[in-house]
């Protein structure tokens, strides 16, 4: 469901310091290395001194731009029997961390409980001490555990088994239900487990069973808890489906009589309350105080050089030049993983550019043999695509400390055991602050000291970054973002849920509400996929469509056409791909990059039952982007803040065409344009979706002009041939600067978004215009939407959090490094723009954001 | 016409029922909830109206489709998108006329039994002179692609659009009177539409352009028949081409199809005449599939049951077993249906609820069956998939105490016992109880009606009384009908039985074939 390379866990019980003792010290030995020495504890922290980089790095250039020790803290701890029964404290061989003591009261109080705490904080010990506690209470209770992914549900059974029937001595039954599950095992799953460990998409598909087959009447029967384990991971598309099934799950409970408590882990997030009451739909307590150890620990942010003298200012293609100006961050990260290697240092590099891990293994090895200390360094890359026994063997020789570097995706993120490593290495910031420290806590784990080294990436997110780390280090934390608004995704589940069960008022409470339920049961009974007859008031309504909807409800879209992506000379393994990105990114003649391995699109074929995009393997040092034309129409207000004097932030609906008409061909080495513009084939795509825009006075225009020409003594700029080409980009100097501010202003706002929200920015477009013939809208204005039909909350929680990202965007655009009129990638530019990043204008979109925020502290309401 | 009565009163009690139509501000009509079903006059003879769609003469074999024709048995067929023109191509090798709405210059007429008849529209020809000669009370039926289908999530609502225009271009007594058959809406949605000139029935046997989610399928449109009553009554009925002709065949797929018609094998007759080694001499065919082949196209062209394999069937007399239900996920089995004895000289039992909350009969069921019919095994087609498991649902919600009692019977399911476990081929076109009884030679008593239409009419009746002041003032439904029909059920189960005991008892030892290709039951067999 989620795809395996964005996520993360903690997992591993054997690194998990569940602790003996109060002092919090698990008294592990220092590791022991395959060379028989012992690591240098406090030498990690010297390693990347300036002394030794000035005297080491061939090419040392002051990248360290900022470095922060992090003092380790001891444990806080409870004795197991002021929680537990005596029965099952006895049974427990260590105290508890406060906050698993405080989510075990806050459970045995009858709460729903979220617990949000670091990785590797013991939060399995949390429901597996429920699971125990119900269990001895009544041997026929029981547990339904989601993960949200297979992988990770495998590992937690071994876990459960460990805990429940090896330590503790509880004949508690156990089992893995999804599709690796063979028949008979389902059989027996069915009719015996106290617990069953499956993912929200498989559940989808279970549910219907539920009054087909006594084994499932008897766990539903039977269930006291819902564990919904890594709950920050459902946001999104997915993040509705989830908290749909499990809207339906509680409503097929409550027919059971069987009112569960839930619940949810998840990684620390700005909203836990929020984000599980959305989800599930039910009220959560919180559980935020992590009381599990830290080791001291070292975090260094390393800013690749930019060769200024290189740059050119008027430059018809600004990307590519930045590109050739500016040492890529692949190599940057290969040279300091190398040299972290070199001195007895194992590390972890985290990938997540174009490059693969492949290819950063093998200029980690180069960047060694190029050091001064030169020498061999024994690297190994590691992604979600190799096999099964390629995986363990890395992660075993990273157990036993026999590879000194390992070049990973975010898939090491995950809870996946490998023992610890002495050192991580970011190869760009991997988009939110709780993936950053869920990689940062790969080394170290537990209380032994550990070295972290950010590589600046190239966009605006990791400038910013870079330019204020305090960003990083201060407690606050991104919100999770889900959404049920979407009415198409929740029409698909009110069949799916008809189907289980004919649906009556009472579901109203489950199923979207009085209104909600009442105006779409009508709607489907008209198109015939449930009983005319049938009332909600009165016995109820039947499904008539055609059977198992469940099976044709899709994680990864809302519902639209849904391409597989098939591949010509050899496998892949990709998720399916919705039509609001099949359009965008993987359009004929497409490059992409998945699994380490490039394709490129040979076919589309939208006919048939099932559309496909046929894709082939590929070696090139090229990628594509895609242009696009955009219209914004229908728009209806939902919510509005009346800003002072002349400005406004609206919130609505509205429909977003967009026509992804056309696309470059760019060299990844330089950025250069090397092909096209080619057209895509691509027809234009109509969503329906929520949008926010900020309405600016009318002579908006004007008045910025004057005070740019005029106290700030800035030129206007000269439109480039290709904005001279395209009818939308204005011609004239002083609307062409304007537009570029209003688009800068756009980009900024878009970019830094996941500063404060854990969304995926790829999923959010914009448009800025100098006019729009809405009624709200009397001067220029700039668009934020969900880039999803239906939307899926995102420009929800932008516009919530308008003034926090609009006050980051003015001090990133003042502030960016760059002094380019026209930005670079590391300010307003941005690689998912359909106008090549033109027009762009930073001192123009300065202006324009003072303003904005000036009218945002002076509203009217106070809301400022 | 055909006095209106029925559709007149079917317009009355939707208001009675308190679904009124809705008009919309900008004054085209919504659908309206309709009511409950009219039944077919008992004995009436249908007209039949085929829809069958281009995508689905593109996919298949002209055998297939002249096999998919014959087994439809239409009086008209009727061109359907997605690719309709295609459709006409099949013109001179099937019997019936092919009708294309939407195209030709004049309005197409064709004619079935009793009188009945249909019209197709063309694009925007006048029709008024055409239907104003044509009266009766005989079945008619238009056929159109005039109207569509929208449906929006974000509003929260259906709509037909274009009947305005639709109306406006049929002259009144063929508006309510009539049944409207459109190529433009899903195969089998049924729906009723009220507006200022009365109500239109109207039943689709195509595809929509609507995006109807999760709900459906299928976008090749489903090939369908519809029946048209004189009273206005419809009742619609899929023919799955995967069914007839080689591929009605168990264990033939489209290679095998293919292959087999290379081979020369073009009909299932050519098969059944066949020897297994030839079959297998063919490739693609183990030896023993090549002999179950040609036994499942025996039982196809003999009309009867070969025996495949030798499992037993269960000792001791059978209790034959039916519950009709509120549909296919069933949260109610308001009647069992039961046959103690012979297709013939058996005596049916009907255990049905009394209303809407009454759960006795259940009891009833269950006193008999542990009572009476003490130890004997109990027997469903389908069963394991849906009779058995909505009758062990009912219990543990409604009789709790009863339910270990019906856990420790002995429950079989002869579709299961035949077709999965591979015990026996089948004759019938599909795996439909119907249409295996019917093959073996069984004639229903009740005409028109199916589970769906049953399951509606109890849907209806439950509504109405949950939702009167005084329930006891609701009109039942003809529940002498709908038990009857449920009878026929029942002995239609024990004629199959019947056949396969015949079967087994007969020398198998040249037919014995394993075949246990894991298939599971189709869900589209319930009632």
């Amino acid at each position: 469901m989620t795809h395996p390379d964005s996520s993360d866990h903690d997992t591993d019980s054997s690194t998990t310091g569940q602790t003996a003792t109060t002092d919090g010290h698990d008294g592990q030995e220092p590791r022991r290395r395959a060379d028989g020495g012992v690591a240098d504890r406090s030498g990690t922290r010297r390693v990347l001194s300036e002394a030794v980089l000035r005297d080491s790095l061939p090419d040392y250039r002051g990248q360290v731009c900022h470095s922060r020790h992090l003092p380790g803290e001891p444990a806080s701890t409870v004795p197991a029997d002021e929680v537990l029964c005596d029965s099952l404290a006895g049974r427990l061989e260590t105290e508890l961390f406060s906050h698993q003591a405080a989510a075990l009261d806050s459970l045995a109080g009858g709460e729903n409980t979220v617990v949000t705490t670091s990785t590797s904080s013991g939060k399995t010990w949390v429901y597996a001490l429920q699971i125990a506690r119900n269990y001895l209470a009544d041997p026929d209770s029981t547990a339904l555990c989601l993960y949200p992914m297979k992988a990770l549900t495998r590992d937690q059974e071994n876990e459960l088994n460990t805990k429940l029937r090896q330590d503790w001595g509880l004949d508690v039954s156990v089992g893995v239900y999804d599709g690796d599950t063979d028949a008979e095992r389902k059989r027996r799953i069915r009719e015996t487990a106290n617990v069953v460990l499956t993912n929200p998409a498989g559940l989808n598909v279970y549910l219907p069973r539920h009054n087909k087959d006594s084994g499932w009447h008897r766990f539903y029967h039977n269930l006291d808890l819902v564990v919904v384990d890594e709950g920050h991971e459902y946001s999104g598309v997915a993040g509705t489906h989830v908290a749909w099934i499990l809207r339906r799950l509680r409503r097929i409970l409550a027919y059971y009589d069987a009112a569960p408590q839930f619940v949810l882990t998840t990684a620390t997030i700005g909203n836990p309350a929020r984000h599980a009451a959305r989800l599930t739909g039910a009220e959560f307590t919180v559980v935020d105080e992590d009381g599990s150890p830290r080791g001291d620990r070292d975090v260094v942010l390393w800013e690749p050089p930019v060769d200024r003298s290189a740059l050119d200012e008027a430059a018809e293609d600004p990307l590519a030049d930045f590109e050739q100006a500016r040492r890529s961050t692949g190599s940057e990260a290969a040279s300091v993983t190398a040299h972290l290697a070199l001195r007895d240092t194992q590390t972890l590099q985290f990938c997540r550019a174009r490059q693969g891990t492949e290819i950063a293994a093998r200029q980690v090895v180069a960047a060694a043999r190029d050091h001064p200390e030169g020498g061999y360094v024994d690297v190994e890359p590691y992604h979600a695509g190799l096999g099964t026994q390629t995986r363990r063997a890395v992660e075993n020789r990273l157990k036993g400390a026999s590879v000194d570097a390992v070049a990973s995706t975010n898939a090491l993120e995950l809870g996946i055991d490998i023992g610890s490593v002495d050192a991580t290495v970011a190869a760009s910031y991997p988009g939110t602050k709780q993936s950053f420290w869920q990689q940062v806590g790969r080394a170290g784990r537990g209380t032994s000291d550990a070295l972290s080294v950010l590589v600046g990436g190239q966009d605006a997110m990791d400038a910013y970054i870079l330019d204020n780390p305090d960003y990083l280090f201060d407690d606050g934390v991104e919100d999770a973002v889900v959404s049920v608004e979407n009415d198409r995704v929740y029409a698909d589940h009110l069949l799916a849920a008809a189907a289980e069960r004919p649906l009556s008022a009472a579901d109203a409470p489950y199923l979207g509400g009085e209104r909600r339920l009442r105006e779409t049961t009508e709607m489907w009974q008209d198109a015939g996929l449930l009983e005319s007859v049938g009332d909600l008031d009165a016995g109820g309504v039947t499904y008539t469509g055609d059977a198992r909807p469940q099976a044709r409800i899709s994680m990864y879209g809302t519902g639209g056409t849904e391409f597989r992506v098939v591949c010509r000379n050899g496998e892949i393994d990709h998720d399916p791909v919705a039509e609001e990105r099949a359009y965008r990114d993987y359009h004929e003649g497409a490059l992409f990059l998945h699994a380490g391995q490039q394709y490129e699109v040979v076919e589309v074929d939208e006919t048939g039952r099932r559309p496909t995009i046929a894709v082939r393997r590929t070696q090139t040092d090229e990628y594509t982007q895609t242009q696009s034309t955009k219209r914004i129409t229908d728009l209806a207000v939902e919510a509005h803040r009346s800003l002072a004097g002349d400005y406004d932030l609206y919130f609505g609906t509205g429909t977003v065409r967009i026509t992804y008409d056309a696309y470059l061909v760019r060299e990844v080495s330089t950025g250069e344009i090397v092909g096209g513009p080619h057209p895509t084939g691509a027809p234009p795509l109509d969503l329906r979706t929520e949008l926010l825009w900020v309405a600016l006075p009318p002579d908006h225009l004007q008045t910025t002009i004057d005070r740019l020409t005029g106290e700030l003594d800035e030129e206007l700029l000269t439109p480039t041939t290709r904005a001279s080409t395209d009818r939308a980009v204005p011609a004239a100097e002083d609307r062409y600067t304007y537009g570029g501010g209003l688009h800068a202003a756009e980009h900024g706002v878009i970019q830094l978004a996941p500063l404060e929200l854990m969304i995926d920015n790829a999923d959010v477009g914009g448009l800025s215009t100098l006019g729009h013939d809405h009624e709200t809208v009397p001067g220029p204005t700039w668009f934020v939407h969900d880039g999803i039909d239906g939307g899926v909350g995102f420009a929800k929680a932008i516009y919530e959090q308008f003034d926090t990202l609009a006050a980051r965007t003015r001090e990133h655009i003042t502030d960016c490094s760059c002094d380019r009129r026209r930005g670079c990638p590391l300010c307003v530019m941005s690689e998912h723009c359909g106008n090549n990043n033109d027009p762009l204008d930073r001192a123009a979109g300065r202006l324009i954001l003072d303003d904005v925020l000036a009218a945002v502290e002076s509203a009217p309401d106070g809301s400022g | 016409m055909n006095g209106g009565a029925a559709p007149d009163d079917a317009a009355g009690r939707d208001g009675a029922a308190g679904a009124a139509s809705r008009a919309r501000s900008d004054g085209t009509a919504e659908v309206a909830r309709s009511s409950r079903p009219d039944l077919p006059p008992p004995g009436g003879a249908p007209v039949r109206v085929f829809g069958l769609s281009g995508a689905v003469v593109r996919r298949h074999h002209p055998d297939t489709l002249g096999a998919l024709v014959d087994a439809a048995d239409p009086d008209v067929v009727v061109a359907a998108p997605p690719e309709s023109t295609v459709v006409s191509s099949l013109g001179h090798d099937v019997d019936p006329p092919v009708l294309t709405p939407g195209r030709g210059v004049a309005p197409a007429v064709a004619s079935g039994p009793d009188d009945g008849v249909v019209v197709s529209l063309t694009a925007d020809d006048d029709t008024e002179a055409l239907l104003d000669a044509t009266g009766g009370t005989a079945p008619r039926c238009v056929v159109s692609d005039a109207l569509s289908l929208s449906v929006d999530p974000y509003e929260r609502s259906t709509a037909v659009e274009g009947l305005a225009d639709y109306r406006e271009r049929l002259p009144d007594p063929w508006h309510a009177a009539a049944a409207h058959v459109v190529t433009t809406l899903r195969a089998g949605h049924e729906t009723t539409v009220t507006g200022p000139t009365g109500p239109l029935s109207l039943v689709g046997v195509g595809t929509t352009t609507a995006r109807l989610g999760a709900g459906v399928d299928s976008r090749v449109g489903d090939p369908t028949v519809v029946s048209v009553y004189s009273n206005g009554a419809v009742t619609t009925e899929p023919v799955d081409p995967e069914s007839v002709g080689l591929r009605g065949v168990r264990d033939v797929g489209p290679a095998r199809a293919e292959t087999l018609r290379e081979g020369g094998y073009t009909t299932v007759g050519d098969l059944a005449q066949a020897r297994a080694p030839d079959i297998a001499d063919l490739g693609g065919f183990g030896r023993s599939t090549a002999r179950s082949i040609r036994a499942a196209a025996r039982a196809v062209t003999d009309r009867t049951v070969v025996s495949t394999g030798d499992g037993a069937l269960p000792r001791g007399d059978p209790v034959f077993v039916d519950v009709e239900t509120d549909g296919l996920e069933a949260s109610t089995a308001w009647l069992v249906g039961v046959l103690d004895g012979g297709p013939e000289d058996g005596r049916y039992l009907a255990f049905r609820q009394r209303d809407p909350d009454d759960t006795s009969h259940l009891e009833g069921f269950l006193t008999w069956l542990t009572g009476s019919a003490a130890g004997r095994p109990v027997v469903a087609w389908n069963g394991y998939q849906f009779d058995f498991p909505v009758i062990a649902d009912q219990l543990r919600q409604h009789c709790p105490d009863r339910h270990q009692a019906w856990a420790d019977t002995y429950q079989f399911d002869p579709l299961y016992w035949a077709r999965d476990q591979g015990n026996a081929a089948l004759p019938g076109r599909s795996n439909r109880l119907e249409a295996v009884a019917g093959a073996l030679g069984w004639e229903p008593a009740t005409a028109g009606l199916d589970g769906q239409t049953v399951a509606e009419v109890y849907v209806a009746w439950r509504t109405a009384v949950e939702r009167a002041a005084d329930p006891a003032a609701v009109d039942p439904p003809a529940w002498r009908r709908l038990e009857r029909y449920c009878e026929d059920d029942v002995r239609a189960l024990a004629t199959i039985y019947d056949e396969l005991r015949a079967a087994a008892g007969r020398d198998t030892a040249a037919e014995t074939a394993q075949s246990g290709n894991g298939r599971q039951g189709s869900l589209s067999d319930f009632g």
